[in-house]
């Protein structure tokens, strides 16, 4: 099912200001699956994505990107190779969807070079993988958090990237749009073999949608494996501070947390 | 809803649909058109003004005058020396430096607006006018020689002051490896006004020549001369071209620098790049025309208004139609007081306010 390694991270340290945010994290993910990235608030989950995505620089460690070690790759190679949809961007209201989109082919044209024919087929194709083709001409002003959420992810994909990172992909959506944006990146990486790396807040949620898990805890993989080796009261509680308890879920046997208490204070934010 | 075989703009930007759209084919027409206003603007204001003469006439003058057309057309010279020194002398490098100047503020306001995503930004921004300004009254407060290559002191030191207080601000604002633009902002206010704080205090200890720098600080192109033209312009077309080159990439900056970067763009350069240009362009302009105010504020955002936010529209368009702004700004200045002159900032904010509310209430979707 899944194939080659597109991301392998290994020992990855990083402190803000003298404070370690990553202790030595080492994780990979191949072609075709998805692999969640859970924690508690703080535990380092989006300064990892930040030093993948080559924004930040890592104090020590390596990152290779479909073999190549990311210090070797030029900021248009990488984007060539992985695109990034982060957690809340800012952006232009006033842009069409389809102007958005059409950014994503940045890193693919030269200076002087305007998108082609090439392009827009590509941005065309990357609304449609999204289902919002018909939002195309539509501001992203106007339109819901779910759509511009789409849109975004299409803008990802028109980069034509082989690795996506994504950051809280279904924070601020209603479930059914956080189901349709699973379903989404669930197709991608099942069907065009792309490796995906989510951060995610809801449990349940990534545990129905990602082929394994890993738990982040003050900056070190806590646990690492299928949503049922991971998701399990001792688990969760070691990570969050929750104490919970864990059902087969009616459809599929893949967990479901509860919630039933707290066991600490430690653990959550 | 067919892909784009409605292909429209073989140089700019592909459209989803073939819905008319300010972009697109008629790209091409725009700026023929815009260019084509500018054009005519530079022949009708060199008609006007205090000595007054015969449309043709002064038709006449410029064509005899063009090279290889004036001797293959033969025309009798029908005006005396005055007046053709009045029109080739004084109005038309005087209305071509007000293009230059009002289309190099427009291109440079643009341009930070963007950078910045900031719509109140102006060329101005980081410390250029607070900088001009202190070396233009240190030009004016010293007793030193009048002119060096086509300029005055008082021009190379407002252009001396305008660029040192950039690179300034530019170091004050370095935080590790990055240039944050807040950071910047900041340090281009306060930088500011320290430096007008310095000019106040000079002013203050020059009060005989009060006149003469009030006049300088209001803006006015009373002075421009084809020496003037010629010192200028290489500095401004640089300018131009480079943030012309960058106008895509200004596009992608309206995203947040953390997704330029993770589109793949080196975001700090880019920053460097742009600054340096407009910064180029804007203390070329106020060496020769003093601080002139609002053409770089509201001509970008008339742009957007009327042509949409994609920056390879928005610049080369900002500079032409600042160009014809400031050009018919000179041009009432000089006039319609004649023989005195208005300061060339009055006309600009009294016609280029209203008109820009017209434009903000005329259009009130979203267009930053």
């Amino acid at each position: 099912m899944t194939g080659g390694v597109l991301l392998r991270v290994e020992d990855l340290r990083f402190a803000y200001n003298g404070r370690p945010t990553l202790a030595g994290v080492s994780l990979q993910a191949r072609a075709g699956e998805v692999v969640g990235l859970i924690g508690p608030n703080g535990s380092g989950k989006s300064t990892l994505l930040r030093l993948v995505s080559g924004v930040l620089r890592s104090h020590s460690g390596q990152v290779w990107v479909d073999g190549t070690p990311l210090g070797q790759l030029s900021r248009g190679e990488l984007a060539r190779r992985m695109a990034v949809v982060p957690q809340n961007p800012h952006l232009p209201e006033a842009f069409t969807a389809w102007e958005l989109v059409l950014l994503g082919r940045t890193p693919h044209l030269r200076l002087f070079q305007a998108e082609g024919p090439r392009d827009a087929a590509v941005a065309r194709q990357a609304l449609e993988t999204c289902g919002v083709w018909d939002l195309a001409e539509h501001r992203l002003g106007e339109m819901s958090g779910g759509e511009v959420q789409r849109v975004v992810i299409a803008r990802a994909l028109a980069q034509q990237p082989s690795l996506l990172l994504l950051d809280e992909p279904t924070s601020h959506l209603d479930i059914n749009q956080q189901a349709a944006i699973m379903d989404i990146i669930a197709g991608l990486a099942r069907e065009r073999g792309l490796a995906v790396l989510a951060v995610f807040h809801d449990l349940n949620l990534a545990a129905q949608y990602c082929n394994r898990l890993i738990i982040l805890r003050e900056g070190r993989v806590l646990v690492e494996g299928q949503p049922g080796e991971v998701i399990t009261p001792a688990n969760v509680g070691a990570a969050y501070g929750a104490e919970v308890c864990v059902v087969p879920h009616p459809r599929n046997s893949l967990p479901v947390a509860l919630v039933t208490g707290r066991t600490s204070i430690n653990g959550g934010d | 809803m067919h892909l784009s075989e409605t292909r429209r703009g073989r140089l700019w930007v592909w459209h989803s649909q073939g819905q008319a759209r300010a972009a697109g084919r008629p790209i091409a027409l725009l700026m023929l058109g815009v260019g084509g206003a500018l054009l005519l603007s530079v022949l009708l204001a060199i008609t006007v003004g205090a000595v007054s003469l015969p449309v043709g006439t002064v038709w006449h003058m410029l064509l005899s005058r063009t090279p290889f057309l004036g001797d293959v057309l033969g025309l009798p010279v029908t005006w005396t020396p005055a007046q053709e020194a009045v029109v080739l002398q004084i109005r038309l490098p005087r209305i071509l430096l007000a293009a230059v100047v009002g289309g190099s503020l427009a291109v440079a306001g643009a341009t930070y607006q963007g950078m910045f995503r900031n719509p109140l930004a102006d060329p101005y921004l980081i410390g250029v006018a607070a900088g001009a300004g202190l070396g233009a009254v240190i030009g004016f407060a010293l007793p030193l020689p009048q002119a060096w290559y086509g300029l005055g002191v008082v021009q190379w030191l407002a252009f001396a002051g305008a660029t040192i207080t950039v690179v300034v601000v530019s170091l004050l604002a370095r935080v590790g490896n990055t240039t944050p633009l807040t950071t910047l902002l900041l340090a281009g206010v306060a930088l500011g006004s320290f430096c007008t704080a310095i000019t106040s205090f000079v002013i203050y200890l020059q009060q005989d020549k009060l006149h003469v720098i009030y006049f300088w600080l209001l803006g006015g192109l009373s002075l421009g001369s084809w020496q003037q033209l010629g010192t200028v312009l290489p500095y401004v077309l640089l300018s131009l071209a480079v943030v012309l080159v960058n106008a895509r990439l200004l596009n992608v900056l309206q995203l947040d620098e953390e997704q330029a970067a993770q589109l793949g763009l080196n975001v700090e350069r880019l920053k460097f790049v742009l600054v340096a240009a407009a910064t180029m362009g804007t203390a070329a302009a106020v060496s020769v025309s003093g601080l002139i105010g609002f053409v770089g504020l509201i001509v970008p955002h008339a742009v957007r208004m009327l042509w949409g936010h994609d920056y390879r529209l928005v610049l080369p368009l900002s500079w032409l139609a600042g160009a014809i702004f400031l050009l018919w700004s000179d041009t009432a200045a000089r006039t319609v007081l004649a023989p005195t002159e208005l300061p060339v900032g009055i006309v600009t904010a009294l016609c280029g306010a209203p008109f820009f509310l017209y434009l903000l209430r005329q259009r009130k979707r979203l267009v930053f």
